[in-house]
């Protein structure tokens, strides 16, 4: 603040500094500052970096072939205990498979199916929502009939359902979550626009003259995509924990691909004298689904409105 | 007589995520009994955190001050009390109305209710007796029917008769000082008269002092006996209503009355601009935080803060420039 | 509340035939559900013979308006491994996924409840640190995951709970405590910001101003409020915890519909899977009905409109 000498009818100094500054490294940098302060979201994100690490450099980090078999070396415990060995860090199952060869290559199918499946929910869930909140009317009605209906019907049991009848495979579960699962998201996007609409900005920006499609681009989407993201990390979260249930139930990938899911039904079987088996994977479900809740905490509490304005 | 309430030299602050607030910077008035005392300022300008914070309603840090509230019975300073025995100040000495009677009100629980439990709790009122006292007062506010619409929840209810029940729920222990912050801001300009014909009336009624905030100077005009004008956390001036009006001193309030659209103007003479915009408080102020935006603006401003001097009889302005006489003033 | 009510009925109706629509089509989603129920080694003819038996050969409309009718009268359609009414076999195995769902509510309940409440009225306290962990756990931490652990460390290891089946009494506990969980994370959430959000809502600075005491403050005023919107969502969870026992009644062989529906799925015995996918959908429709019912009767802002 200036502290010039001012006559009557001279210029008025700067005031209040300003805040909105729009520049890339600005906001780049208040992003990281945000992530910092909360602890949790740190975390969350470390997991979530080695989740995609492991299925992006599997192939590097693994020390075996993860369906190789070495019955010489069957039901080794992990290497802290008593008969282990660094040879297998976590141990070996009962057809001597290498443990945490087999985890890192399942982080692949966990991930493929989360990525995947969030991805096909949310660009079905987006479209179809703007579409239903944008249409309003007697459209707008029957997509909510619909989703209302998805949504009360008990979501494992119709998974269970649907997985059985088409038949194991990976393509297959990544279709059946995508589908499933975009009502949640037409619902947050559908809920937007309403939002929006009667926010009355769009109101002017259609008496200004512009053009519908323009309207939804360039004022809706931006607004969008924060609880979209949002949702989109609980929604991987729980993916990967449906696909390790239906994994476990023998409804998902073929029983030679590792999976984490697989592998804690093979270890259910041994659960008295091989705990590890059982133990580890399930470890790795946890500490992935933690990583992305935690993210998506993050995410929900640091894009509401306030943060919006900053960055427009 | 003592005031009812003198506050001096208050100081708030809060502690955000973005800095500390200095929201209420060295604030003092006082209100005497049976007096209307309109606080009027902008937003932001810490009207309501004022009232608010000598109560301990609001979430600052109080670091300085005094509040000394007098009702007739003993003297006391409000900012000194503990939990309890300001809960007994709360609602039983002094009553409070909020803006928004529908975010205001209880929405799961009966009118009635909420105003029998303050005087159950501070006239001590078994349940017949407090019943029966709420009846009367729904009837003392203007409320028809009072004895069913008792049992009526807050959405039954249209805006300003939501207000009318705020204002039961106020006055039910007949407290000596009733602060209103933005009681009609929320309402239809019809509906507003009422309620301050209303607040009038109890007023009278009940030998109160009036604490009534306000950005509009419309409804100041029609009930303030006093005003006290506040800016970025200060007493920007203080004086009898008719004399503020005709001899503002403090430059801020000589550009809000200038703001005022007259209707005996001429159609061509422009409404005046207070140009620029309020101080950010997260910066601890050290020199007047009007100058930025103040014409008269000199050096001396720019250096300290003003405090309020007597410009007149019961009229003070913090200003160190003598807008009357168009110098800066002497012996200040 | 009238036009509450009814609001609701119709929504149940629709669902309620959506998941008609959606059950019926289920099986037939592929094209041939003979082909999908019979044992891969079947031969065409003997698909064919099935097909001709099942009557999937008829109309589509034909068949569902038959579904239907059967469905109202009762006949949920034959288990094909059983060889007998799907229907009753369904009743038979209910009464222990409910006791088993029921056990797993009152836990949740009984743990989240004070703990969000407490969290949310007191935060960044150690209590609400535990609040907001178990909160997160429970949403993290998969339940057969953990069905697999606690087998192993308490039941197995420390003989303190049997390993599987519903003998005894104490069988009930682990099961239910692994289906709680999610519900327990979600509930702990709701709860507590659902408090930490009403404490700072205009009423209850009123209710300051009167001078009443924190105590009454936070249990007449605020609890009030914050329990009403929890009504709906106990019932949801509970409806959840209905129809997601598929997997943990496996893994501890308790002997609900969901294990059934998993050793169903396993047997291709879709007509069965079917059936317990009618009757669970059913039973959580009216579940939710009957919850909107006890919203409207107890939320003032909807009884009295």
């Amino acid at each position: 603040m200036s502290e010039s000498t001012l006559r009557p009818g001279s210029p008025i100094p700067q005031l209040a500094p300003v805040t909105d500054e729009n520049s890339f490294a600005q906001r780049v940098r208040y992003v990281l500052r945000l992530l910092w302060r909360d602890k949790g979201a740190v975390i969350g994100l470390l997991l979530f970096s080695l989740l995609v690490f492991s299925a992006i450099f599997a192939d590097q980090l693994a020390l075996y072939d993860p369906t190789a078999q070495n019955l010489r070396a069957a039901k080794q415990p992990p290497a802290w205990m008593e008969g282990g060995s660094w040879e297998y860090p976590l141990g070996t199952d009962n057809l001597g498979r290498d443990l945490y060869t087999r985890i890192i290559y399942g982080s692949r199918v966990s991930l493929t199916v989360g990525v995947f499946g969030t991805l096909i929910a949310a660009t079905l869930g987006l479209v179809i929502g703007m579409l239903a909140g944008f249409m309003g009317g007697r459209v707008d009605g029957i997509i909510m009939t619909i989703v209302n209906v998805i949504l009360a019907l008990p979501y494992l049991l119709f998974v269970v359902f649907i997985a059985g009848v088409f038949g194991r495979s990976l393509f297959n579960v990544i279709l059946i979550f995508g589908i499933t699962d975009a009502p949640i998201f037409v619902r947050v996007a559908r809920g937007e626009v309403l939002k929006i609409r009667q926010s009355g900005y769009v109101e002017s920006a259609v008496s200004i003259g512009a053009k519908p499609f323009h309207i939804l681009v360039d004022h809706i989407l931006p607004n969008l995509i924060g609880p979209l993201l949002t949702v989109a990390t609980f929604e991987m979260s729980a993916m990967i924990f449906y696909e390790a249930g239906l994994s476990f139930l023998g409804l998902s990938v073929p029983p030679s691909v590792p999976s984490w899911g697989n592998m804690l039904e093979q270890g259910r079987s041994v659960l008295r004298t091989l705990p590890w088996i059982a133990a580890f994977p399930g470890l790795a479900i946890m500490l992935s689904s933690l990583g992305m809740n935690l993210l998506g905490d993050w995410l929900r509490d640091v894009l509401d409105p306030r943060l919006r304005r900053a960055r427009k | 007589m003592p005031p009812v309430l003198q506050v001096d030299n208050l100081v708030v602050r809060f502690n955000t995520q973005d800095g500390t607030v200095h929201a209420v910077n060295g604030v003092s008035f006082e209100v005497h009994e049976g007096e209307t005392l309109a606080i009027v300022g902008e937003s932001g300008c810490g009207k309501s955190v004022t009232m608010m914070s000598l109560l301990r309603l609001a979430s600052g840090r109080i670091l300085s001050g005094s509040a000394l509230f007098n009702d007739g019975y003993s003297q006391i300073d409000l900012l000194k009390l503990s939990e309890p025995e300001l809960r007994q100040v709360r609602g039983g000495r002094i009553g409070f109305i909020f803006q928004d009677p529908l975010s205001s009100l209880n929405p799961v629980l009966t009118i009635g209710e909420q105003i029998a439990e303050s005087l159950r709790e501070h006239l001590e009122m078994d349940e017949l007796a407090a019943h029966q006292r709420t009846i009367e007062l729904l009837a003392q506010v203007g409320i028809p029917d009072a004895a069913s619409r008792y049992h009526n929840y807050p959405h039954q209810f249209s805006g300003g008769m939501r207000q009318r029940v705020m204002i039961a729920i106020a006055i039910a222990c007949g407290p000596k000082l009733l602060i209103a912050d933005e009681p009609t801001t929320a309402l239809d300009v019809t509906i507003q008269a009422q309620i301050v014909d209303l607040v009038l009336r109890l007023q009278k009624e009940l030998g109160m002092a009036v604490i009534w905030i306000t950005h509009d100077l419309g409804i100041v005009a029609g009930m303030a006996d006093r005003v006290a004008v506040m800016y970025a956390g200060r007493v920007a001036e203080t004086a009898p209503l008719d004399e503020l009006y005709e001899h503002p001193q403090h430059p801020y309030t000589i550009g809000l009355l200038g703001a005022l659209p007259r209707l005996d103007e001429q159609k061509t003479s422009r409404l005046v601009n207070i140009k620029g915009a309020p101080p950010d408080l997260r910066n601890e102020p050290r020199h007047c935080q009007f100058a930025f935006r103040c014409g008269y603006a000199f050096e001396r401003c720019w250096a300290e803060q003003p405090s309020l001097v007597q410009v007149g009889g019961q009229h003070g302005a913090a200003c160190f420039y003598d807008v009357t006489q168009g110098v800066p003033r002497h012996g200040v | 509340m009238q036009r509450h009510l009814i609001n609701s009925l119709f929504q149940s109706i629709l669902v309620l035939i959506g998941v008609l629509v959606m059950v019926f089509f289920m099986v037939r989603a592929t094209g041939d559900p003979a082909a999908v129920m019979l044992a891969r080694e079947a031969s065409p003819e003997q698909v064919a013979a099935f097909r001709e038996q099942m009557g999937f050969n008829r109309p589509l409309y034909i068949q569902f308006l038959d579904f239907i009718r059967k469905a109202l009268m009762g006949d949920f359609g034959n288990s094909l491994h059983y060889r007998l009414p799907a229907l009753p076999l369904i009743l038979e195995r209910m009464p222990y996924t409910v006791y088993l769902a029921l056990v797993a509510l009152v836990m949740a309940v009984v743990i989240a409840l004070p703990l969000g409440l407490v969290g949310g009225a007191s935060p960044n306290t150690p209590i609400d640190w535990i609040a907001r962990a178990v909160g997160l756990l429970g949403q993290t931490v998969p339940p057969f995951w953990l069905a697999l652990l606690l087998i192993y460390a308490l039941a197995v290891n420390l003989r303190l709970f049997p390993t599987s089946g519903s003998e005894r009494w104490n069988s009930v506990i682990l099961p239910a405590f692994v289906l709680s969980l999610g519900t327990m994370g979600r509930l702990v959430r709701l709860t507590r910001s659902s408090v930490l959000e009403i404490m700072g809502d205009d009423y209850i600075r009123t209710a300051r101003s009167k001078g009443l005491m924190p105590r009454v403050i936070f249990f007449k005023h605020a609890l009030r409020n914050a329990a009403i919107p929890l009504i709906t969502v106990i019932a949801v969870q509970f409806g959840y915890m209905l129809g997601g026992t598929v997997i943990i009644e496996s893994v501890f062989s308790w002997p609900g519909l969901g294990s059934l529906t998993a050793e169903s799925i396993g047997r291709r015995d879709f007509p069965l899977v079917q059936g317990i996918a009618l009757f669970t959908s059913v039973v959580v429709v009216l579940l939710t009905f009957a919850s909107d019912v006890l919203y409207a009767l107890v939320d003032p802002r909807v009884r009295y409109e």
